[in-house]
């Protein structure tokens, strides 16, 4: 960790409004982009982000810096997503898969290889918005938090075979979600 | 599609993506912040430190503002503050001099104290002590004593000694200025004297504590009196032909002391802020609203606020510390941790008039024992008990009395001032201020004095006020602490120091100090 981010979390650890200031345009962004995965909106993510901030500046004193401050960050958003959503898990989790509404994702870039499709991360992202909400947690957690089913059961305090048949459901939603704008063609992020 | 290929894309796709939130995120989040901060507030919380500062520098300037020991400031026209004697008036000496037993030197303090409004109520008062004395006599000089009629006036320059050695005494008369010895008059209440063989001398015995009979001689003068103790039974009395008088401890400052202190003994109140317990306001955040904190954003804050101000002013004859009570308003921008801040003020100021009345009062120079009569001592064969009666003696005194009147002075005031922020902690932050203020003098009430004594002949009254221009030039410095009391108010206390950088007197004495005021500050500000 750098002195400059040591200052800064000193400062937030004395409550001086524009070390938390500092904190937070320099955070900002990729927690946004982290809750944007856990949300249907931008919105609802803003919301994640807010509440996940006040946490962290609140509880700031309690980092050891023994660990990344951003994977301290990250694990306090996600806890406030997960927290953030719980109200609706158990609705969420009997979402049929075919209440799920269609995706639009417009292909924009040239079709330079026609064996090759060029899709934006913001679409990516819409389509993980997209999925139902139990889905799109044991997703997220899984595939990028890298949590195994046990720790997601514990952390959503549902059973671990829940966990996997979300995952498999959220992976098959996803597959045609995919299929259906790309086709069987090899896929090109951009 | 392969499973982990899934995966992959959208870990590849979405893995460090970032989004910029939308602009008024940070005043959500400093909202909660705050809403958070306030719900749990203590004092207990805040850096010791600081509050410590806070705390001493509020107590420390209220005390120095309000304590009535340092307020000097003078009451409406006549208020004496101080009786300057005369050239060759010696106070307080009478109490000096005196070597006779307490109880006579009590007598002594009365009948030299108070104030000589008339000569009817000197003559009441003392006429009142009248005292028997008992005073042991030595049976060989008894006869010495048949045409006893009146006891000694005590010149004080003899004091002690002449008391005690009465060969010393003799001498010491003999090259005493008899300018000094003349009028000096004090009591000295046990003593006889007898007419001296030599024409315009009395002998004098006295009588010390040990019972001893001392004999002194000193130099008569008729009294120049023009009062009815002519007519009283009095051989003589010293009066001097230059008149030198003492007036001991008598002047009208001890009386008018007590009056001036009852009149700046008022009591304020201040610090009434603290006393009650904290609570969190019940306000409703609006989460849109545009005033939260704004961290490193610029902002505009607008204050009100109300500062009793000491200001110490330096004159040529005295110094005097005088109130003034400053009302204003002040818009501030702020940015990051630093803040301009431009203000008006209205500034309503005290100020003493000084004048200087030259008068003559027929005044009480002193007294002497007048013995009544008498008797046998039955208990102590060989003694006399006298019976005395003290009589004032009047003399025409002139006087310089210190006079003063209270002003009023109006300013319209700007400061002007740069800040940056010392500390921040929740709702408590604290900013060092420093910058010019420019006065202009609007309005000023300068009294006339309006002096009467009837038993006074007033000769002159001077004035010695000296005249306020009507523009001057501060700089202030002061430390503003603020809490935050909810996302858009918040009450400020503010410490001030404001330094003159000239004098606020039209003079060219440059000798003199500029004034300085200190204050506190105490409002409201309004984040816009």
């Amino acid at each position: 960790m750098s002195e400059g981010d040591k200052k800064i979390i000193e400062g937030c650890i004395n409550g001086n409004r524009h070390a938390q200031n500092k904190l937070y345009n320099r955070y900002a962004a990729s927690m946004l982009g982290l809750c944007m995965r856990y949300a249907k909106s931008k919105e609802e993510a803003e919301d994640i982000l807010q509440e996940g901030f006040i946490k962290v500046f609140l509880n700031i004193e309690r980092f050891r810096a023994e660990g990344s401050f951003e994977g301290w960050m990250k694990r306090i958003m996600i806890n406030t997503a997960i927290t953030h959503n719980k109200q609706n898990l158990k609705h969420q989790y009997q979402t049929d898969i075919n209440e799920i509404e269609e995706i639009h994702v417009v292909d924009e870039g040239l079709q330079d290889d026609v064996s090759m499709v060029k899709i934006p991360r913001a679409k990516l992202m819409s389509i993980i918005q997209s999925l139902p909400e139990g889905y799109k947690m044991v997703f997220n957690l899984y595939v990028f938090e890298q949590f195994t089913h046990k720790e997601i059961a514990e952390m959503l305090e549902i059973s671990i075979n829940t966990s996997k048949s979300q995952l498999s459901k959220a992976r098959r939603l996803l597959t045609t979600k995919i299929e259906r704008e790309t086709g069987s063609k090899n896929i090109v992020i951009t | 599609m392969d499973l982990n290929k899934l995966d992959d894309i959208f870990k590849e796709g979405l893995e460090g993506y970032s989004q910029q939130p939308s602009k008024g995120l940070w005043k959500k989040v400093s909202g909660g912040l705050l809403r958070y901060e306030i719900s749990h507030f203590n004092f207990t919380n805040l850096p010791k430190l600081w509050i410590g500062v806070a705390a001493a520098s509020i107590v420390a300037v209220s005390l120095i503002i309000f304590n009535p020991l340092t307020n000097n400031t003078a009451d409406n026209a006549i208020i004496t503050a101080t009786e300057k004697e005369s050239p060759g008036i010696e106070s307080s000496q009478a109490n000096q001099s005196i070597s006779i037993p307490t109880e006579t030197e009590t007598d002594s303090k009365q009948s030299i104290t108070g104030t000589p409004n008339s000569l009817e109520s000197r003559k009441a008062e003392l006429s009142s002590i009248i005292e028997e004395k008992i005073i042991s006599v030595d049976p060989s000089t008894e006869n010495q004593f048949g045409d006893i009629t009146h006891s000694v006036v005590k010149p004080p320059s003899f004091e002690d000694e002449s008391a005690i050695n009465p060969g010393e005494n003799t001498d010491k008369q003999q090259n005493f200025d008899q300018s000094k010895i003349a009028t000096t008059i004090v009591a000295a209440a046990a003593a006889v004297n007898k007419v001296s063989p030599e024409p315009g001398k009395i002998q004098t015995k006295l009588i010390n504590e040990q019972g001893e009979v001392e004999i002194s001689e000193m130099e008569s003068r008729q009294a120049n009196l023009s009062t009815e103790e002519k007519n009283r039974e009095v051989n003589e009395i010293f009066v001097s032909p230059q008149p030198t008088i003492l007036v001991s401890s008598f002047d009208r400052s001890d009386h008018e002391s007590g009056k001036i202190q009852r009149m700046h003994s008022l009591s304020y109140s201040f610090g009434q802020f603290f006393k009650g317990k904290y609570k969190a306001p019940k306000r409703r955040f609006n989460e849109k609203s545009s005033a939260l904190y704004k961290g490193n954003t610029p902002y505009y804050s607008i204050a009100a606020y109300f500062s009793p101000e000491l200001t110490e002013y330096a004159r040529t004859a005295s110094t005097s510390k005088e109130l003034s009570y400053i009302a204003g308003v002040a818009l501030s921008y702020n940015n990051s941790r630093f803040m301009v801040e431009g203000g008006v003020e209205l500034s309503y100021s005290d100020d003493v008039g000084d004048y200087m009345v030259d008068m003559q009062t027929f005044d009480s120079i002193g007294y002497y024992n007048e013995v009544g009569g008498f008797v046998p001592d039955p208990d102590n064969p060989g003694s006399v008990i006298f019976e005395t009666n003290m009589v004032p003696v009047y003399d025409s005194v002139q006087h310089n009395l210190h006079q003063q009147t209270q002003n009023q002075y109006t300013y319209l005031q700007f400061p002007l001032m740069v800040g940056y922020q010392a500390m921040e902690s929740g709702i408590f932050s604290a900013y060092i201020k420093a910058g010019p203020s420019f006065s202009f003098l609007l309005n000023r009430q300068e009294q006339n004095i309006e002096f009467y004594d009837p038993d006074a002949t007033i000769n002159q009254i001077e004035n010695y006020t000296p005249t306020r221009r009507n523009t001057s030039i501060q700089v202030l410095v002061s430390v503003s602490m603020k809490f935050q009391l909810s996302e858009k108010m918040g009450f400020m206390v503010e410490p001030t120091y404001r330094y003159y950088l000239k004098s606020v007197y039209d003079n060219n004495n440059s000798s003199l100090k500029n004034p300085y005021g200190i204050g506190v500050r105490g409002g409201l500000y309004f984040d816009l």
